[in-house]
């Protein structure tokens, strides 16, 4: 890891602002313990009665794996993104605002350069907050709730139908940390439309709010029969399509598929973020 | 060292640099006066590499600022407006950040140039809680770090009380004295400017319309400003003496109660005496030190043509 790299994160770190997800979390945490504590009324909410699971098969099921996957959504698709897009945002607009990235460039190192260790430190931040946020979760959830043998998955909570998966807690465990891994992926995708916006505008406001705009509007676009044919290309749609992994049997061609596009679109708006910054006057 | 050629920026509505052409030698102080809006920052930041010009080039040490930024900048410190350090980091994390070096030579180097601005007893402090001139001064121990044998600064005494000015007038001296650093700076104090440097170009309207050294630009002239009663009579008989081709006497000018000669050397007497021959009363007589400011002033309202 370059200098260049670590001095970003030691920017990142240093900012009171970017731990704010972390209460946030606790938050959500204290409010997903006291929500299961009352489990009925938990079951009554979530629809789970149309699954055919009964109160009590569900009673059973709580457990530590089950708190974290309740906790994931909120998380990863709420918190994560307001998260990234303030740290990316703040990455060229927000040093072009306070006047940091005019003493920086002026430096012997080159735009690129300068490009690249900020990409690479919003990845590592980002992947570390991703991982955070999992294995709290997990460690919570043990503490409260403990581990049950046999996990039972609704999935109708994520969308699919009425069904129920059924697997090992192995198994649970090893697909929970692929669908923390694929959001750590999904992140860095709005991580970098932000940066592409930070590059464009010079204010770190701006470049924040269009991000989250985009992203949320991206998710009520999603859901508009009209546009059900570019659905599976439309931002959060991607981001957020590892509840695949839940399925079984996984279906790897599908979640190859949301990956590529992913990777794809972190492809492209880096490129486009580097292109427009190597050619950006630095005012 | 740092050579501009017809370097170029042009912005909607005319304004911006045109075609600019400077040149810089080693071990030179070097000022860019210009009045607001001239194109002094615009100027000040293509030399660094952080606005792309719509023509010309600028090398420094035969390396083009930039296809070849890092190995134009290698020996260039630069703080270009005002120094923008990130306040919730400690001074000492700064100068990391901003350099990008942490190895043991870099360490040994910092301790020494933080000594040389008098910031060692506060470099593990946050920079939010510094002062201006201390910022300025952090500024300066940037812009100097790792080895800089050229020092770029936009307004380095800007916000600054007359104590931090003079203190950053005698480090800048001090760094061209005793390691031979080209410093190059804007400024809008003119009598610091007069006092530090040694050579100095004027910017107006985003072209260069003066550039030498001190002498050459200002030659032997001199300002003296005269209070006397009554004024009338006083600047009649001032404008007679300069039809007399035997007086010295280039310009006449009533600044406020005052009237202002610019003569071509020192005629405090004889002007004194036949302003009280001619029964005028002459309170005050006296040769300002202010030769830069009105150079200056008459230069950029377009007054003269130097170049």
């Amino acid at each position: 890891m370059s200098n260049d790299t670590v001095h970003e994160l030691l920017k990142m770190i240093s900012q009171k602002k970017n731990f704010i997800p972390v209460l946030g979390h606790l938050v959500l945490v204290i409010l997903v313990v006291i929500g299961l504590n009352r489990s009925d009324e938990f079951y009554r909410f979530s629809g789970l009665e149309r699954t055919g699971l009964r109160l009590d098969d569900f009673l059973s099921c709580i457990d530590g794996l089950f708190f974290a996957r309740c906790l994931l959504a909120p998380t990863f698709v709420i918190i994560m993104p307001i998260l990234i897009c303030t740290v990316a945002g703040d990455l060229v607009a927000g040093e072009m605002q306070d006047g940091s990235l005019r003493l920086y460039a002026s430096r012997t190192r080159g735009r690129i350069r300068i490009m690249l260790s900020k990409i690479a430190a919003m990845s590592i931040f980002s992947t570390c907050y991703c991982i955070y946020f999992g294995l709290v979760s997990l460690v919570i959830g043990y503490l409260f709730f403990g581990c049950q043998k046999t996990q039972i998955v609704p999935l109708v909570q994520m969308g699919f139908g009425t069904d129920l998966s059924i697997m090992s807690v192995d198994q649970s465990l090893i697909r929970y940390a692929a669908v923390v891994g694929y959001y750590c992926m999904s992140v860095m995708v709005l991580g970098s439309l932000t940066l592409l916006f930070s590059t464009l505008f010079n204010r770190m406001t701006t470049a924040t709010v269009a991000g989250i705009t985009l992203y949320f509007v991206s998710y009520i676009l999603e859901n508009l029969p009209l546009l059900s044919s570019i659905k599976p290309y439309l931002l959060s749609y991607v981001m957020n399509g590892c509840v695949l992994f839940w399925l079984d049997p996984v279906t790897p061609w599908r979640i190859a598929y949301n990956m590529s596009h992913l990777v794809l679109y972190v492809l492209v708006f880096l490129f486009a973020s580097i292109l427009i910054f190597r050619s950006k006057d630095i005012t | 060292m740092l050579k501009c050629t017809n370097l170029s920026k042009e912005y909607p509505g005319g304004h911006g640099v045109h075609g600019v052409s400077l040149e810089v030698k080693e071990h030179e102080i070097f000022a860019l006066l210009g009045p607001n809006g001239s194109g002094k920052s615009t100027l000040m930041k293509m030399i660094t590499g952080l606005i792309w010009p719509t023509g010309g080039e600028v090398t420094i040490n035969g390396h083009d600022v930039f296809s070849e930024h890092s190995l134009a900048m290698r020996q260039v410190g630069a703080v270009i407006e005002w120094p923008s350090f990130i306040p919730y980091l400690t001074a000492r994390q700064n100068l990391k950040v901003f350099t990008g070096l942490r190895d043991d030579r870099f360490l040994k180097r910092m301790t020494e140039v933080v000594e040389l601005v008098e910031m060692a007893p506060r470099l593990d402090d946050k920079v939010q809680n510094f002062s201006t001139g201390m910022k300025q001064r952090l500024g300066l121990a940037l812009a100097l770090l790792p080895d800089s044998r050229m020092i770029i600064l936009d307004e380095p005494a800007n916000g600054l009380d007359p104590n931090g000015i003079i203190e950053i007038r005698r480090l800048i001296r001090d760094f061209n004295r005793d390691f031979g650093t080209t410093v190059i700076f804007t400024s809008h104090l003119l009598g610091e400017v007069e006092q530090i440097c040694t050579r100095l170009a004027i910017i107006h309207k985003g072209r260069i319309v003066a550039d030498g050294n001190m002498p050459e630009l200002l030659g032997e002239q001199l300002s003296i400003s005269i209070t006397a009663d009554p004024l009338h009579l006083a600047l009649k008989c001032i404008s007679d003496l300069q039809l007399n081709e035997q007086f010295p006497i280039r310009s006449v000018d009533i600044v406020g109660e005052r009237i202002v000669v610019n003569a071509a050397r020192d005629c405090t007497a004889e002007l004194n005496s036949r302003l009280v021959a001619r029964g005028i009363r002459v309170s005050r007589l006296v040769i300002e030190n202010h030769r830069l400011e009105s150079y200056f002033a008459r230069i950029t309202e377009g007054e003269t043509d130097v170049k």
